[in-house]
């Protein structure tokens, strides 16, 4: 990539059926807004939601690059829902001539593997402690028969962010 | 005109903060939250009361929370600077105007020389 990675500006996002999560970076170092945003069925059509929302967060921060972490290939080709979403997404980045790059759930874990944590609530306490200001959405550490966190997608997306910078661009896709 | 992408960090520090954009209009003193979203998203610049409340609640100065504003301001008067220099410079005059004249040509080119050294 031409430009300065130390300063690029990567909106970082972890898509799901219902919502996503988001986080901004500026540089690897420096997280500039993060947050949920929800496209659940009660807010209107699947695209005009995601266009919307996806599209105020694109025009708020102007990123350079998006990372889109995605849980798998199949699920996306399967999901009527997350078709719909990453679709609209491609959309908008093509309007919008931003790059983008797919990280897979694996990948994401791999990259963190490597960095001695393996399970979902490591890698987000491992991220609470490199960004203090993530540091109080960490939810406790969830117990088998609990749902999952509302802010663990944020978790989700600051990884694959993190992954995106130490990960050679050349794996891009 | 957008927030970030123009260098408004207002957005960024609030929400390292953990405030509202209510609770940050209830410490400024301002109508409501809407006011401070308009501020966030670049619709609106805040009154210079506001803005230095800013400063005083973010603990950060003013040309951080609106970074590319600040450089934006500080290129504009950089050129006005060099324009008023080159009409200085042009005067002829003699007796207590051309004393005046020197004294500001001094003093633009002290400013030059500290921008410089920065």
């Amino acid at each position: 990539m031409a430009h300065d990675r130390a300063q690029e500006r990567v909106l970082a996002l972890d898509v799901r059926s219902r919502k996503v999560g988001f986080v901004v970076f500026e540089g690897p170092d420096n997280l500039l807004d993060w947050g949920v945003k929800s496209y659940a069925p009660q807010y209107g059509p699947l695209e005009v939601t995601v266009s919307k929302k996806i599209g105020n967060v694109l025009k708020l921060v102007l990123p350079s690059a998006i990372v889109l972490r995605i849980p798998s290939e199949r699920l996306v080709r399967k999901n009527g829902r997350i078709k719909v979403v990453v679709n609209t997404l491609r959309k908008e980045v093509r309007r919008r001539s931003v790059s983008l790059r797919f990280l897979g759930r694996q990948r994401v874990k791999k990259f963190f593997m490597g960095r001695g944590v393996t399970t979902k609530h490591g890698i987000a306490s491992l991220l609470a402690e490199r960004f203090p200001d993530l540091a109080w959405k960490l939810p406790p550490k969830r117990k088998p028969w609990q749902s999952e966190a509302y802010s663990m997608t944020i978790f989700d997306a600051a990884a694959a962010g993190v992954a995106h910078f130490g990960l050679p661009v050349a794996n891009k896709g | 005109m957008t927030s970030q992408s123009s260098g408004n960090y207002l957005r960024t520090h609030r929400k390292r903060s953990g405030l509202s954009q209510n609770e940050v209009a209830r410490v400024l003193g301002i109508e409501n939250g809407g006011l401070v979203c308009r501020y966030e998203l670049g619709h609106h610049l805040p009154p210079l009361l506001v803005a230095l409340g800013l400063e005083a609640l973010f603990q950060v100065p003013i040309s951080q929370l609106f970074r590319g504003l600040g450089e934006t301001v500080a290129r504009t008067v950089e050129d006005r600077l060099l324009g008023l220099g080159t009409e200085l410079q042009s005067r002829s005059g003699k007796g207590p105007q051309a004393v005046i004249t020197a004294k500001k040509l001094q003093w633009l080119t002290e400013c030059r020389n500290v921008r410089v050294g920065a």
